[in-house]
């Protein structure tokens, strides 16, 4: 055995032209295959198929008239037929020992194939697809450049891209708590789509050995990058060790595809590892070229540069605002900004909008647009978020943002009655407000909270637990400048522009989530403060509950028709349909709608003949 | 086709243009970080996927990570008869697993493809109320696998008129777990309508 190791171990090493050809002979396998395999299921892209081009193209319509032009072209069933028929003498030329040319087109059409087909193929497309595309086109990359430097350029990439795919694996697992539990394997071999009946079996007979064995896959993927410690023995083994790992899943997971995917990178992997000199196939010595290793360790600490950079810029649009916004400083030292626009006529009430979690007052833009022509509005950001800024030291109560909320309605609009506009925590926020500030005389709702949410609703609570670890996740990422990594959510695409770029910095500052992350702790303090139980009110209130918030959970609608019957007279409760939480105030339609019904309530929030005038509290009289 | 065994057109001693070099590894730089940038395990943190375009370019090597898929997908079936619907029954059952499989397995793109399409049925489920459902892309992609299960399973007899499907999240052959309903739809016609 040990003179076997050493034998492997002084084994000659690759040269630079063995390795493609290995590379693109093993990938080019699993090209045949699975050309074969899509020729042999005409029927997935059939009506009825799961890759029915008719209804997979509606995907694409955002894209533009040339790109779906020509992504309908190629879907067409007689060229996707043709294109994988073509695969196949392309894939059996690179497992021959053809010559240059022939490889350089074989590996270009491959690589091509995949690339125009990928949107086609949509449904049931796996990770040895995109393996085997990284060898074909760096195959081909290499074949149709002359030279040897851009050879080792391709193969650096195919190396280090399979060295990728190892360690992200590995350490994104390591991120899961069912792998570090050790349960990950078993509940994998238990399945019907990617286990084995006897497999699971044998790990439920011996659950020591299954854990043993996850933890050891875990181990070799995230050690993989150690095959360029320059000791052979570890380059052989962590590569023959990752070769029997993909065997293995063949067998079990019935994964064939990634057998021959992965495997057909491992001939860059041993060629970038060994030496950079080696003998060559005539005698002459080889030389590798690393630029590649060099450039990218450039091109990360430009990454690193533009991160830092990027999170200045964004914190810069953060503090900027919409450039007229008006400051208020509270007695509690908040730093509040916010913005008023004046409706047609004058006198009525002042309308106040109170965002929500984790929002400002981008948020409120359709809405506060549409209820502005009719009335006078108020946004403002609450502090900590947006351009607001909290007082350092001890934490907020929620009594701390309402007594903040008073202090700015006393100051805008002295003696003036007001409508306080909610929506979700911000709802909450100014039920307590409407308690404090005699001047409120109703309160619209969009999909409050309720102190007894958490109490009455097992969706609310298991919510809610997800959202406290959300949030604190967001914040953590955010303040290792991950902030350019952020994905813009759907319902920021509805908001209109500037909104939409003001919001999208907030999202991804990092204040933004550690307010949103002590808001909800404190807003659980008062739920549980207040006995989950709503103080009354006798202004009249309107909730609007989102058609999709009830459906998901029927409880909430119970909620808000509690939340009617503790309010004065004249409250009411409606559900709109086509809406979900968020797109009740960003949907263009919805936040319409929602205006409209703003700008009704508002004006029959006062009774005739008390226009401009504070009700008094003791009772509002009418009916109720 | 040219036979001709391997003598390459470059030899190992000469060194290409210095041009070329450099962009392949510039290129291969921008890749490999895109690809570092897209693996984060926080799905919020995805926005390099949103930008790629091809989806090809960079891969995605979070693979049962960081949580494994446990469960299996199924999707089931009923028709409404004259005497009142049919028993739930399965519209495909998953393939066992056999020793061929490790070489060939073209119903692995199939049940792969289920699977995806579950994902984001799952997602737009959390998005949108299910009467809206049957206008989306991937709803009507099941939508129509099962319709055409439905006719092709009733060779010669009379087509039911319509037909109702369920996705199902099973513990797969551990039978501790309940199963879980992810969406019942709403009754289907069987036959398309005619196209105009």
């Amino acid at each position: 055995m040990h003179h076997r190791l050493t034998t492997a171990v002084r084994a000659p090493l690759l040269t630079r032209e063995r390795a493609l050809r290995t590379a693109e002979g093993t990938s080019a396998l699993a090209h045949l295959v699975s050309g074969l395999e899509y020729l042999t299921r005409e029927q997935d892209r059939r009506p009825g198929g799961i890759n029915d081009w008719a209804l997979g193209r509606q995907d694409h319509s955002g894209r533009s008239r040339w790109t779906r032009a020509w992504l309908d072209v190629v879907s067409h069933r007689q060229v996707t037929r043709a294109v994988h028929l073509c695969q196949v003498p392309a894939a059996v030329a690179l497992l021959l020992p053809t010559g240059h040319r022939t490889r350089a087109a074989a590996t270009s059409f491959l690589a091509l194939a995949d690339l125009v087909l990928y949107p086609r193929r949509n449904y049931g497309t796996d990770g040895s697809d995109q393996a085997a595309f990284v060898v074909q086109a760096a195959a081909a990359v290499a074949r149709l450049t002359p030279g040897t430097r851009t050879t080792d350029a391709a193969l650096w990439y195919v190396a280090l891209q399979s060295t990728l795919s190892y360690t992200i694996s590995g350490w994104a697992k390591v991120a899961g708590p069912t792998w570090r539990g050790g349960d990950a394997l078993p509940g994998v071999l238990r399945t019907l789509t990617y286990g084995d009946e006897r497999a699971w079996r044998l790990a439920r007979r011996y659950p020591r050995a299954a854990r043993a064995l996850g933890a050891a896959t875990v181990a070799m993927e995230c050690s993989f990058p150690l095959v360029y410690a320059r000791r052979r023995a570890w380059s052989l083994g962590l590569v023959g060790a990752a070769g029997a790992f993909h065997l293995a899943i063949a067998r079990v997971m019935g994964l064939n595809r990634f057998l021959t995917a992965f495997v057909a990178m491992h001939p860059a992997v041993l060629y970038t590892a060994g030496p950079r000199r080696r003998p060559g196939q005539d005698g002459t010595v080889e030389t590798r070229d690393d630029l590649v290793p060099a450039v990218v360790a450039a091109a990360g600490a430009v990454a690193v540069a533009a991160m830092v950079l990027g999170h200045v810029r964004c914190t810069a649009v953060v503090r900027a605002g919409r450039g007229d916004e008006q400051v208020l400083t509270t007695s509690s030292g908040s730093v509040l900004a916010y913005r008023r626009s004046s409706g047609p006529r004058a006198g009525g009430p002042l309308v106040v909008f109170e965002n929500g979690l984790a929002t400002t007052a981008q948020h409120w833009e359709r809405i506060r647009e549409a209820v502005g022509r009719d009335a006078d509005v108020l946004t403002y950001d609450r502090a900590g978020t947006g351009r607001s800024r909290r007082a350092a030291g001890r934490d907020r109560s929620v009594d701390d943002a309402v007594t903040d909320t008073a202090e700015l309605v006393r100051a805008v609009a002295p003696g003036r009655p007001v409508v306080l506009v909610g929506h979700s925590l911000g709802g909450f926020l100014a039920w307590r407000t409407a308690r404090a500030v005699p001047g409120v005389v109703g309160l619209v709702l969009l999909d409050p909270s309720h102190p007894a949410e958490l109490a009455r609703s097992a969706t609310q609570r298991a919510g809610a637990e997800l959202l406290g670890r959300q949030l604190a996740a967001m914040e953590r990422n955010l303040r290792l400048g991950l902030g350019a990594l952020v994905s813009i959510p759907p319902w920021v695409r509805h908001l209109p522009e500037p909104a939409r770029a003001l919001t999208m910095a907030q999202q991804r500052h990092a204040s933004t989530w550690e307010t949103a992350r002590r808001e909800w702790a404190a807003a659980q303090r008062a739920f549980d403060d207040d006995g989950h139980a709503l103080a009354p009110l006798e202004v009249p209130v309107l909730v609007l509950t989102a058609a999709h918030t009830l459906e998901v959970d029927p409880v909430v609608g119970e909620l808000h028709d509690d939340m009617v019957a503790c309010a004065g007279p004249r409250s009411a409760r409606r559900t709109v349909s086509g809406t979900n939480h968020q797109t009740l105030l960003v949907g263009r339609k919805q936040a319409e709608h929602v205006a409209g019904l703003v700008v009704a309530f508002v004006g029959s929030a006062l009774e005739p003949g008390d226009a401009g005038a504070v009700p008094a509290r003791a009772g509002g009289g009418g009916e109720r | 086709m040219s036979t001709r065994s391997a003598a390459p057109r470059h030899d190992a001693s000469r060194q290409g243009p210095d041009l070329l070099a450099p962009v392949v590894a510039g290129v291969a730089a921008i890749l490999l970080w895109g690809t570092v940038a897209g693996s984060h395990t926080n799905p919020t943190l995805d926005r390099v996927h949103q930008l790629d375009r091809t989806g090809v370019l960079l891969p995605n090597w979070r693979f049962f990570a960081p949580e494994p898929g446990r469960h299996d997908h199924h999707v089931l079936y009923r028709t409404a008869g004259e005497s009142g619907p049919t028993p739930w029954d399965e519209v495909w059952p998953i393939t066992p697993r056999r020793w061929l499989h490790t070489a060939w397995f073209p119903g692995r793109r199939r049940e792969k493809g289920l699977f995806d399409i579950s994902v984001q049925i799952v997602r737009l489920v959390e998005q949108v109320e299910v009467r809206h459902l049957p206008r989306t892309a991937p709803y009507r992609t099941l939508a129509g696998f099962v319709a055409e299960r439905v006719r092709s399973g009733c060779a010669g007899a009379a087509l039911p008129e319509r037909f109702q499907f369920a996705l199902v999240k099973f513990s797969g052959l551990d039978d501790s777990e309940e199963p879980e309903y992810v969406l019942v739809s709403p009754w289907e016609p069987v036959l398309r309508p005619a196209a105009g």
